[in-house]
């Protein structure tokens, strides 16, 4: 059942089983797992069904470092930022469940193996086809392609399965609307989670409305999915009880704010004379129950390890004939590296191609990189948030390692790679991308020292208080978001009906 | 690779500054070499650029492609330039990352158009 808040008479009192906290990718699908739990389930979102200027307007903020598009790197409507999903889809390798101590990667406090089960129940939750992310041969069966023997152990081919992608708010639209035991409350926003005296537990939910009025909540489990951005700043103004912010009593909402890291353009250019295998890399497959894939290359986990670099996802496209660019190599080096290399025993009759390579790049968790309150407020009275965030030199120097590997690799095989990212200086701000990846804002860490959420979700400190979604990655590998979203919160909702998260 | 009136010309006037059989050797080196290369222009074009930016010397190129390939048949070369991309031996011009054997057999070229060898 959905339910306009707007139409609430001010005052009204909810009182509810588990009260969940915005209608992405992860309240969805925890509305979707619990609605045979037997338990009352609230769902609450701030938009409606459709975008809304108003509402997608509470998502400004200041920019303190990269100039961040934080009201259009988000959605503010059912269904969440799923609205304007890509769809790629591939679970975090289990190195990044391991943590690196050089880097200061902290460990989950769960591991891969853990989550695979979860990893497996989300393929159909996003539409994928088989849980093919690792082995090359379904996919070479459906391209007919064979695969590039790489040498060398630097770099490795895997997989990504493009979700179509799912539209939560539409695909599951009808599963929450018909859900007995689910109430969806449409155009109510959660301004503030009121905790009792000891802040120990959450009490009551303060809801208002765009069109003037409010209302409470009252769970007895309250789970916060508002987005990697939106659950740090939730937590940090919900401040009347705890002043510092729900569950900040160590000074850790809002902080190690990651993205994965890109650039504007290309990072690098391939050169190849022979360019008869390499669309194993960027052709995709066609559709295959509502997915298709295609080949990526990552670091080994060797590499990683001896390297101390960072996860890279390496993503190749067909670009264009060499010198067909000349403005952008005014020496005509690219058919002159082609010649040479046609020369050094590639088929001389074919023309040659330059690939471009895409990147996300795996980040180091930074406190310094964070969210904050301002002094300004919204529409509703909550106060604006200010996302500082810049990559660091660490990052920056592990992808022009990631590109040297990429270089000795395609190298060694008969290639020439152009690197395009210039070695041994920091980012300039024209050159850093990023790919509206929002995680880390609430990390999940075993010690409360260390992070906000434990193990399975809850709030330190805070016993009927979980939070879901990307806020609670310690790392985030150099893989999407969105399906270990939907994983985690399968794992969490289980959790929920086992009965050991209240 | 056919000897044309151009490298005559430049081989003649080496040959007023050169020693007789110290000359010979060389260019029959630097030919054997250079066969490697069927499309010497694009490769020099590489060379050049490689050669300013480095300062690279004809005489110390040749005697590092002699090292390398041994006698310079086409196997040989391929398994220069992947052990130069196994060990590292990986030389930047203007971006493009390319093995040392490769950088230098450009560099050979460069100063064979140049008549510099």
């Amino acid at each position: 059942m959905f339910i306009d808040g707007r139409s609430l008479p001010s005052g009204t009192v909810i009182e509810t089983d588990i009260a969940i906290i915005g209608a992405g990718a992860a309240g969805i699908t925890l509305a979707r797992e619990l609605r045979d739990s037997g338990r009352e389930i609230t769902l609450i979102e701030s938009g409606s069904l459709e975008l809304e200027a108003d509402t997608q307007a509470l998502y400004e903020g200041e920019s303190g470092a990269v100039e961040y598009p934080l009201a259009e790197s988000r959605l503010r409507f059912f269904g969440g930022t799923t609205n304007h999903w890509g769809g790629w889809c591939r679970p975090l390798l289990p190195i990044d469940f391991e943590g690196r101590d050089a880097l200061q990667i902290p460990a989950w406090p769960l591991s891969r193996a853990e989550l695979e089960p979860y990893y497996r129940r989300a393929q159909p939750v996003c539409q994928l086809g088989a849980f093919d992310f690792d082995d090359p041969e379904p996919w070479q069966a459906r391209t007919g392609l064979a695969p590039i023997e790489l040498p060398g152990d630097d770099l490795i081919t895997r997989f990504f399965i493009y979700s179509p992608p799912t539209r939560f708010g539409e695909v599951y639209r009808d599963d929450v609307a018909k859900a007995a035991k689910v109430k969806t409350y449409l155009n109510s926003n959660v301004v503030e989670i009121l905790p009792n005296t000891e802040a120990n537990r959450v009490e009551r939910l303060k809801v208002a409305t765009l069109g003037g009025n409010g209302f409470e909540i009252r769970p007895k489990l309250c789970i916060l999915a508002v987005g990697g951005i939106e659950n740090a700043r939730l937590l940090l103004a919900s401040n009347s009880v705890q002043t510092t912010g729900l569950g900040n009593g160590n000074d850790l909402v809002g902080r190690y704010f990651m993205e994965h890291v890109t650039a504007p353009g290309d990072v690098a250019a391939i050169a190849l004379a022979d360019e008869t295998r390499i669309p194993y890399y960027y052709v995709h497959t066609p559709d295959v129950d509502h997915a298709s894939m295609r080949a990526i290359l990552m670091p080994s986990d060797a590499y990683l390890q001896r390297s101390n670099g960072l996860g890279i996802s390496l993503s190749l496209y067909e670009a264009h004939k060499p010198g067909a660019e000349p403005k952008a190599d005014a020496k005509q080096l690219e058919p002159a590296v082609i010649a040479m290399l046609k020369s050094l025993g590639s088929d001389a009759e074919r023309s040659g191609m330059i690939y471009g390579v895409a990147c996300a790049l795996e980040p180091v968790p930074s406190p310094e990189n964070r969210v904050t309150l301002t002094r300004d407020r919204d529409a509703l009275g909550l106060p604006k948030l200010r996302l500082t965030w810049r990559p660091t030199r660490t990052e920056r120097d592990a992808l022009t390692d990631n590109l040297g590997a990429l270089a000795r690799t395609f190298g060694a095989w008969g290639g020439a790679v152009k690197v395009l990212v210039p070695e041994g200086t920091d980012w300039a701000d024209d050159e850093i991308g990023w790919g509206n990846h929002h995680m880390g804002t609430t990390r999940m860490a075993a010690d409360p020292k260390q992070g906000i959420v434990d193990a399975n979700g809850r709030v330190h400190g805070i016993g009927n208080l979980l939070i879901a979604g990307s806020s609670v990655f310690p790392s985030c590998g150099a893989v999407n978001p969105t399906y270990t979203i939907v994983a985690l919160a399968i794992r969490m909702a289980d959790h929920i009906k086992g009965g050991s998260l209240g | 690779m056919t000897i044309n009136r151009r490298h005559l010309l430049v081989g003649a006037a080496l040959l007023a500054l050169l020693p007789g059989p110290a000359f010979a050797a060389a260019i029959n080196d630097s030919e054997t070499l250079l066969a490697l290369l069927p499309d010497r222009e694009a490769a020099a074009r590489l060379g050049e650029t490689w050669v300013q930016q480095e300062r690279q010397r004809p005489d110390a190129v040749l005697q590092s492609l002699k090292q390398r390939l041994d006698g310079g048949d086409a196997d040989k070369l391929r398994d220069a330039i992947a052990e130069d991309f196994r060990s590292g031996a990986v030389v930047k011009i203007e971006g493009w990352q390319i093995a040392r054997t490769q950088a230098e057999l450009c560099a050979l070229a460069y100063f064979s158009k140049a008549g510099s060898l």
